[in-house]
């Protein structure tokens, strides 16, 4: 099957064809009904004058009084253009001008009959005679009457009729076709509103970036919902972008969780991996100081050890949160393992990034995990281009902090080493 | 060998036995109309209908039906012919009938005895072409026959004279327009008409002494059971109506 709107053309268009087709030979049926039911009104007609002519004729038995009503019969009907009787020794046309051969195919008929002739709609009544009693059988057939109609009123009956019935049903058919148009009109319009909502989100679906950027005409589309016509539509596009919606979400999460710690709140390595590397080319590139602290918190194992995993969890959450509230955005704090956390700093010198760093440390050992006993922890800086001159790759950088961190514990732990 | 015959005896009385069933009868209206039907259900309550399969006996009510039956072997009974003598019915072999109106001196006869008015002569208006037919049926001394040529006032004056005028079978009295104004005429000069045709008695007839279709019915099943006498039966018939 093809499109909807193709489909539903096709339908109305076929629908409206066999309607047509329907009307006209409906209407030509009825028009022909019609015209015979004009027909029997002459035959109705015919029977009741010839009754009436047949009993004036018996009883005044008169040819100038026969004369005469033939005369009221032919100028009372205005369809009727001659009259003719033939009943005993008497037969007459009414008007004279009329020949007798024109009603002769009356006389040679046994029944009653509607005949066409070029001068008209010629009805034949064979008038039988009257008999008081059945006893005696059917009456014999004595005469005739006729009347000669002008065709025109039939054809022109038969005409309107067929006129009105067409006009009608194509007026119906119209108004029909038209509602139809208009409905498919505006299923279609829905139609390409829901193609659009699928094109854009197939667009969403498959470029990740195009998802971040364009997150607000997601927002419009949700608006545009309103502008569908039917309530199924409109449930249908809310569901696409609903599914849409759900999707971006997703992925932002997945892609979240992929890089960041979720004891900490900090990145992970994965986050090292894929972006610091670029990171440190881009501040070399463009001479931007760029600084690495190493931290490691004193007696971390001790702690875990004494009041369990709880516990030293508790003090990583605590730490981490610290250090979030206090790095800027720029900045990009790193959990490397176990206790120990890299921050690096973007457009920062040790000095500054040493500062952080202290504040940091003060901040923890202000917190009171419960246990009688400051946390603390130790922690190496390193800085570009301060302790390296043109060239430096974050390993080289961390490797350093590294080595002074070990200073930092072997000189008695809660300390920032930085030169 | 007696065995034998025996047995061959016993199946050949068996097959002619079945052949021997009570006669079968056919019923046919040539005419349709009221008083037909009427006797057509009595006769079907009365005898078995075989439909026009193996018809031994025939009934047949009106002239048309009965002009176009070619006898055979079957016997023809027939009612509803208004002048059987005219159409030899009274010469064919195998055909009976019953008269479906009373011949008009059996009617006067009862008229005068039901009424009890003086017995004088009856004037019995007849169309000149009906004049031969009517000598055959109107006979009798209280009949005196009065011809027309097509309107039965033509020979008023010569009604005028008589007290009681009988309405014969004639097509052209009984022509709706004619009888009308006979009886018409006959209310105003007083005079008595009388009749054997039940059906008129609607139109202000005083006198009718008509067939009575149960009668009738009773009498045509007789026929197709048993030999008649007769090959014509009078009509059964009885005072239907006296108003004067």
């Amino acid at each position: 099957m093809g499109s909807l709107k193709v489909f539903l053309t096709a339908t109305i268009g076929i629908t409206v064809s066999v309607a047509l087709v329907f009307t006209l030979w409906f209407g030509y049926r009825f028009s022909n009904q019609a015209g015979n039911f004009y027909l029997k009104n002459f035959k109705d007609i015919t029977y009741l004058f010839g009754k009436n002519v047949q009993y004036m004729s018996e009883i005044y038995n008169n040819r100038t009084v026969v004369r005469q009503v033939l005369q009221n019969i032919k100028e009372r009907l205005k369809e009727a253009k001659a009259v003719y009787l033939r009943i005993g020794d008497i037969e007459m046309v009414y008007p004279g001008r009329y020949s007798k051969t024109i009603f002769f195919p009356c006389v040679e008929r046994l029944g009653s009959a509607v005949i066409t002739t070029s001068e008209g709609i010629l009805v034949c009544y064979p008038l039988h005679e009257e008999l008081a009693t059945s006893y005696l059988g059917k009456g014999r057939r004595e005469g005739t009457f006729a009347m000669l109609f002008v065709s025109s009123a039939y054809d022109e009956i038969r005409r309107l009729w067929l006129l009105k019935l067409v006009f009608s049903f194509l007026l119906i058919w119209g108004l029909v076709s038209a509602g139809l148009w208009g409905m498919v009109k505006l299923l279609n319009s829905d139609v390409e509103k829901i193609k659009k909502f699928v094109s854009i989100i197939e667009r969403f679906l498959t470029r990740a970036e195009f998802l971040e950027r364009n997150k607000s005409s997601l927002e419009s589309l949700k608006k545009r919902i309103g502008q569908f016509t039917f309530s199924e539509f409109k449930i249908l596009g809310n569901l696409l972008v609903n599914l849409a919606f759900e999707i971006s979400t997703l992925r932002e999460r997945l892609e979240r969780e992929a890089i960041e710690d979720p004891l900490t709140g900090l990145y992970n390595r994965n986050f090292l991996r894929k972006f610091a590397g670029s990171l440190v080319s881009l501040a070399k590139r463009e001479r931007i100081p760029f600084t690495v602290a190493v931290i490691d918190i004193d007696d971390f194992k001790k702690i875990n050890d004494t009041y369990g995993h709880a516990k030293g969890d508790e003090v990583l959450r605590t730490l981490g949160k610290i250090i979030r509230n206090r790095l800027r955005t720029s900045d990009a704090p790193v959990r490397m393992g176990g206790e120990e956390i890299l921050l690096m700093f973007f457009n920062a010198n040790k000095k500054e990034a040493s500062s952080v760093v202290e504040e940091i440390k003060e901040r923890l050992s202000e917190v009171d995990f419960g246990f009688g006993k400051r946390v603390t922890f130790s922690a190496g800086v390193a800085g570009f281009p301060e302790d390296f001159g043109q060239s430096v790759t974050l390993e080289e950088l961390v490797e350093l902090a590294d080595e002074r961190l070990y200073k930092a514990k072997r000189s008695g732990k809660n300390r920032v080493v930085w030169m | 060998m007696g065995r034998i015959r025996i047995f061959f005896l016993t199946i050949g009385f068996v097959l002619i036995s079945s052949l021997a069933r009570p006669q079968d009868v056919c019923i046919f209206d040539s005419y349709g109309i009221d008083a037909t039907k009427e006797v057509l259900k009595l006769l079907k309550e009365r005898l078995k209908d075989s439909n026009g399969k193996n018809c031994r006996v025939k009934i047949i009510l009106g002239t048309p039906g009965v002009i176009k039956e070619r006898a055979g072997l079957s016997k023809v009974v027939y009612s509803f012919v208004m002048f059987p003598e005219l159409f030899g019915l009274d010469k064919r072999k195998n055909f009976y009938g019953v008269r479906i109106f009373p011949l008009p001196e059996k009617t006067a006869k009862e008229f005068f005895k039901t009424t009890k008015l003086p017995r004088k002569k009856i004037a019995v208006p007849v169309s000149r072409e009906n004049l031969q037919i009517a000598k055959l049926y109107v006979k009798g001394r209280y009949f005196k026959i009065i011809t027309f040529k097509k309107d039965p006032l033509e020979v008023k004056k010569e009604l005028q004279k008589y007290d009681y005028i009988y309405i014969f079978p004639d097509r052209k009295l009984l022509k709706l327009t004619n009888l009308l104004k006979l009886i018409g005429w006959a209310k105003e000069n007083k005079k008595i008409l009388l009749t054997g045709l039940p059906d008129i008695a609607k139109f202000g007839v005083n006198f009718v002494y008509g067939v009575d279709l149960k009668l009738l019915a009773y009498k045509l099943a007789s026929i197709a059971e048993n030999e008649p006498e007769e090959k014509i039966l009078p009509c059964p018939a009885k005072v239907q109506k006296w108003v004067h």
